[in-house]
């Protein structure tokens, strides 16, 4: 084989290098506040051991006759120490894949990427050396070290370029005086001479702007400097400014406390400034004695916003791992690592440390715990849930009565062609519209009649908007008509007359809508629907379900609201039944009505006076337990979309039978949280009584998001919404799943998986909109 | 009440609550006297009545007198009916009752036959009954008796058993009580006759294709059948009758 002379591959040194600069700005950090840390960093780095005794580094500006320079002096160290190996050689070590040993310091220093064998200190992968190149304007660095052993070298790094060997000795000597003006390093350590430094840097050491970098980067090393040992710039020692714990009120870790298993916390302050005193802001986090970032405090009150700063130092493995998402710079978190175990760890125990003290101290007042918090997070989206499933038209799964403080309803509607809900130009669509009011006083309510367009929401026309004032208990009614034309409506499309009644003064708002198709067939997916609610129902005690034996429940009703453009005609069958036994039986029947509906009507049923729970009956049964007042609606008659016998919908409804509710509660479903890790699961439903949903709040997926209340809020949404669709599959409530001529129940299994996905999306994508 | 016993894992007597010593006698008490009275009964009624529809209506008169007797509530019967099955009778019936359900309990179904007209009783073998009174949803509406009683000839085993399946299918979707009587009776009769066209065309297919795949899939196109039987009737809002018999048969057997 030939013999071939290989040479490492020509690099841009100043493009290699440059990254610093970019990764600087990427922190948010000045050029001198970088400089100060990586140059610190490699100069703690070069002690012999982890003790701080006569250990120094100072930065110095200096300019003479030779130019202006940047020092970095170190000392108390053990300077460059190893062989003065001929940088051929250490490319051809490089080349061979063979590591430079850490003791081999003047050859690391000579070659770049050799800091191996040095897991989390300074060099791991920070700026390193290569600092000192793009501090200055040429890109050049001189460098000499009197070692432990006595020997004095020096070298240069012009832009990438270096002797081959260090100089050693005289010649060292003579070199750096001509080169620097400066005469040979008199104590054992390392100097780097930088040419021409940046001006940004220069100006901030010879104005003390770098001091205050230096305090805040390095005062938990620096309090622990004694025995002549510094940091000094332009020779003067760095102190702790003695009022960063000047504080209205602080804390301190007493001692190390185990946060979790393995992750200890050695260290922790934190200092509140009432009138803004503090030097620094936020809690950041510190490793191997140097600030690293900030962690992120969630719910700060206004009060001390910007006003405390904390700390907090960690043991080693902890440490160890948090290097692992450091980024290069050692300012903080790297890019799309927040979410791992260990910085959410160290973020966690900050948050409740900041909130514990907070309420100590009176900035957070009401004390209210996570869990209250969580719990009410969940009320508010459970309601925001069941409003939206009222909405999309869904019938609710039995929270109770809905009689409701007024109601609106459409009258008299008259499309052109019956059983049709197509129209085209020129056609007329009449209607009443018919307001309620049960309130106690006299009302004023604003209503508002306007053409939408359900595919954007958007409003095409507005019919009319006015206010009216409904006495109390009486029934205001008007008759309109809605003369379909291009420029009212959108043809070729679906569109709807909304209506929407609103109570002025106090926010209640209900809306009504009547669809219609111009010059389109309504399509075969479009939804019909008849639902059936309980409207009212008194029970001895209000706000309870309990009922015991020889009492009665009285003024039974139930709506019937039937959203199509075909009359209803109906028979409703009341029954109770014992909701203890796994079947259901049927203890009694109660009553059986029926009845007839126009178009897009609603009716409430007649009242049905009393129910007697007498024992002779019901002790049959059951003496204790849950019973259930059922409603099935039937078609009476055949209509275009139902077959007489049809069963069209059903409420359960349960009662508490000699025995106490147990939840309370009137609502769909309860919303429980709990912590199970080990359950692969992010949330489930328990149908039946006492209707659940709950939250895996120790599941990863749900610590991700927690912190991030925006993020938290739709991730939660989005479980509870598809748990709720699922509770409407558990309860037999299909008419919301599967297509209008099918019956869910009679699909394949693999068709019923597909609806029942697809409903869950789409109930999500309509909750977005 | 408390008077039903049951048996543990381990083969104990286990009581309902915590009992006096005279309570508890009082229970040993009809234990005994139905470990007595059941094996007598029962052996009398197979020797008049063989092992027939009779002997279990019978036996449910006899039963609802126990229930009387001992006062045992509804919610009670199940435990009272697995009582004398675990310590009375010396019949070992092996049908799978289910475990909580009362419906399935053979002294249940006798029970509640005996509640019925002994004409229509008649009218079926202990096996239809058993269907019947297997399906809680096709006698919900007790119509079905009084049309049962009213029938004039006894119905085929294999035609009552697709009568059964095809009435579950029908009524999964359907409440009754919107029919007349005569409009009632008519549906059931028009599922009847959709049985036994059923067995009269299936046969039929089995002669003229012996080797088709189709016919040892039996039951799921019977299903197929009736559901098909069934679309067609809604979809051209009539009664079934033999024209929408033979389309759906055509569709099942594609």
């Amino acid at each position: 084989m030939t013999n071939i002379s290989m040479t490492p591959i020509p690099q841009n040194y100043k493009n290699n290098v440059d990254w610093i600069l970019g990764a600087y700005t990427d922190a948010g950090v000045t050029f001198p506040n970088g400089f100060q840390k990586d140059a610190i960093q490699n100069a703690m780095g070069a002690r012999k051991t982890n003790k701080w005794k006569n250990w120094k580094c100072d930065i110095s500006f200096i300019k003479n006759t030779c130019g202006r320079f940047v020092v970095v002096e170190d000392s108390g160290t053990v300077g460059l120490t190893g062989d003065n190996t001929p940088t051929e050689q250490i490319n051809a070590m490089m080349a061979r894949g063979e590591v430079l040993p850490p003791i081999e310091r003047l050859s690391r220093f000579t070659s770049m990427f050799n800091s191996g064998g040095n897991t989390t200190g300074g060099g791991l992968f920070g700026a390193g050396k290569s600092v000192y190149s793009v501090a200055s304007e040429t890109y050049t660095y001189y460098f000499d070290s009197l070692r432990e052993d006595g020997k004095y070298i020096a070298n240069v790094n012009k832009c990438g370029q270096v002797m081959p060997v260090a100089l050693e000795g005289d010649d060292a000597k003579k070199y750096m005086l001509n080169e620097t003006g400066l005469s040979n390093k008199t104590t054992v350590g390392t100097r780097i001479v930088i040419d021409s430094p940046k001006q940004e840097l220069s100006d901030s050491i010879v104005n003390g702007d770098i001091i205050p970098y230096i305090q805040e980067s390095w005062w938990l090393i620096i309090q622990r400097l004694v025995d002549g040992a510094a940091i000094t710039v332009n020779g003067t020692p760095i102190t702790v400014p003695d009022d960063i714990k000047a504080a209205k009120h602080s804390f301190e870790l007493q001692n190390p406390e185990t946060y979790i298993e393995d992750y200890k916390v050695k260290h922790f302050g934190l200092y509140v400034f009432d009138n803004g005193g503090n030097r620094w802001s936020g809690i950041s986090y510190y490793r191997k004695g140097m600030k690293i970032g900030e962690i992120d405090i969630k719910e700060i009150p206004k009060k001390i916003d910007g006003k405390f700063w904390g700390y907090i130092e960690v043991d080693e493995h902890w440490e160890d791992s948090l290097s692992e998402i450091e980024d290069k710079v050692h300012f903080g978190v790297s890019k799309g690592k927040k979410l791992t175990a260990t910085y959410q760890r160290l973020k966690n125990y900050c948050n409740s440390k900041f909130k514990a003290n907070l309420i100590e101290w009176g900035y957070i007042k009401d004390k209210e715990s996570q869990d209250k918090k969580l719990k009410d997070e969940l009320k508010a989206i459970a309601e925001d849930i069941q409003d939206l499933f009222d909405k999309l038209g869904f019938e609710d799964l039995g929270k109770g009565p809905q009689k409701a403080d007024f109601d609106v309803r459409w009258q008299d509607i008259v499309y052109p062609v019956a059983d049709s809900e197509r129209v085209t130009s020129g056609d007329k669509i009449s209607f009443s519209l018919r307001i309620k009011s049960a309130y106690a006083t006299d009302k004023r309510f604003e209503y508002k009649l306007s053409i939408v367009s359900p595919k954007t929401g958007s409003v095409i026309s507005q019919i009319t908007s006015d206010k009216v004032n409904v006495k109390s208990n009486t029934v205001f009614k008007k008759e309109f008509s809605h003369v379909v034309t291009k420029e009212n409506s959108e043809q070729f499309a679906e569109n709807r007359i909304e209506l929407t009644v609103k109570v002025i003064g106090s926010g209640k708002e209900k809306s009504k809508e009547l669809p219609f198709f111009y010059d389109i067939d309504k399509p075969d997916n479009a939804r019909e629907l008849v639902s059936l609610v309980l409207h009212d129902c008194v029970f001895p005690i209000s706000g309870s379900r309990r009922i015991n034996f020889d009492e009665s429940i009285k003024n039974i009703c139930y709506r019937i609201d039937n959203k199509r453009n075909h009359t209803l005609k109906f028979r409703l069958n009341i029954s109770i039944h014992n909701a203890s036994d796994p079947t259901c039986p049927k203890i009694v029947d109660i009553a059986s009505q029926t009845g007839r509906i126009a178009p897009f009507e609603d009716i409430i049923t007649p009242y049905i006076d009393e129910i007697i729970f007498d024992k002779t009956t019901y002790e049959q049964y059951l003496s204790a337990g849950v019973l259930e007042l059922r409603a099935r609606l039937i078609a009476n008659e055949d209509d275009p979309q139902f077959e007489k016998g049809d069963k069209i919908t059903f409420y359960h409804f349960k009662i508490f039978f000699n025995s106490d509710e147990k939840n309370g509660k009137n609502d769909s479903f309860d919303v429980k949280s709990v912590v199970a890790p080990e359950d692969f699961r992010r949330s489930w439903f328990t149908p039946g009584t006492g209707r659940t949903i709950t939250l895996n709040i120790g599941h990863a997926a749900y610590m991700y998001v927690e912190d991030y209340p925006d993020i938290q809020h739709e991730y939660m949404r989005e479980q509870m919404l598809k748990q709720y669709v699922l509770l409407y599959l558990a309860e037999g409530k299909y008419d919301m799943f599967g297509e209008p001529g099918k019956n869910f129940a009679d699909i394949e299994p693999q068709e019923a998986a597909d609806q029942v996905l697809q409903k869950i999306e789409s109930v999500y994508f309509q909750s977005l909109k | 009440m408390g008077h039903i016993v049951a048996l543990d894992a381990e083969g104990h007597l286990v009581y309902d609550g915590l009992l006096s010593s005279k309570e508890k006698a009082s229970i040993d008490e009809i234990l005994n006297a139905l470990k007595e009275e059941i094996p007598q009964i029962e052996l009398d009624l197979e020797e008049t009545y063989g092992k027939s529809v009779l002997y279990k209506y019978n036996l449910g008169e006899f039963l609802s007198q126990l229930l009387s007797k001992y006062n045992i509530s509804a919610s009670e019967r199940r435990r009272f009916w697995d009582e004398i099955k675990i310590f009375a009778t010396k019949e070992n019936r092996t049908r799978n009752e289910g475990a909580n359900s009362v419906t399935r309990s053979f002294y249940e179904q006798c029970y509640v036959l005996s509640q019925y007209d002994i004409e229509a009783v008649k009218k079926l073998s202990w096996r239809q009954w058993q269907d019947i009174l297997d399906r809680v949803g096709n006698r919900e509406d007790e119509r079905i008796f009084e049309w049962i009683k009213n029938k004039s000839d006894k119905i085929r085993e294999d035609d009552w058993r697709e009568f059964e399946k095809g009435l579950h299918l029908y009524l999964k979707n359907k409440d009754t009580s919107v029919f007349s009587d005569d409009e009632l009776y008519a549906i059931y009769d028009s599922i009847l006759e959709m049985s036994k066209y059923w067995r009269i065309a299936f046969t039929q297919f089995s002669k003229d294709f012996p080797n088709s795949a189709k016919i040892k899939s039996k039951a799921r196109r019977s299903k197929k059948y009736q559901m098909a039987c069934f679309q067609l009737k809604r979809e051209l809002r009539t009664q079934l009758d033999d024209d929408i018999f033979a389309q759906a048969f055509d569709l099942a057997m594609r």
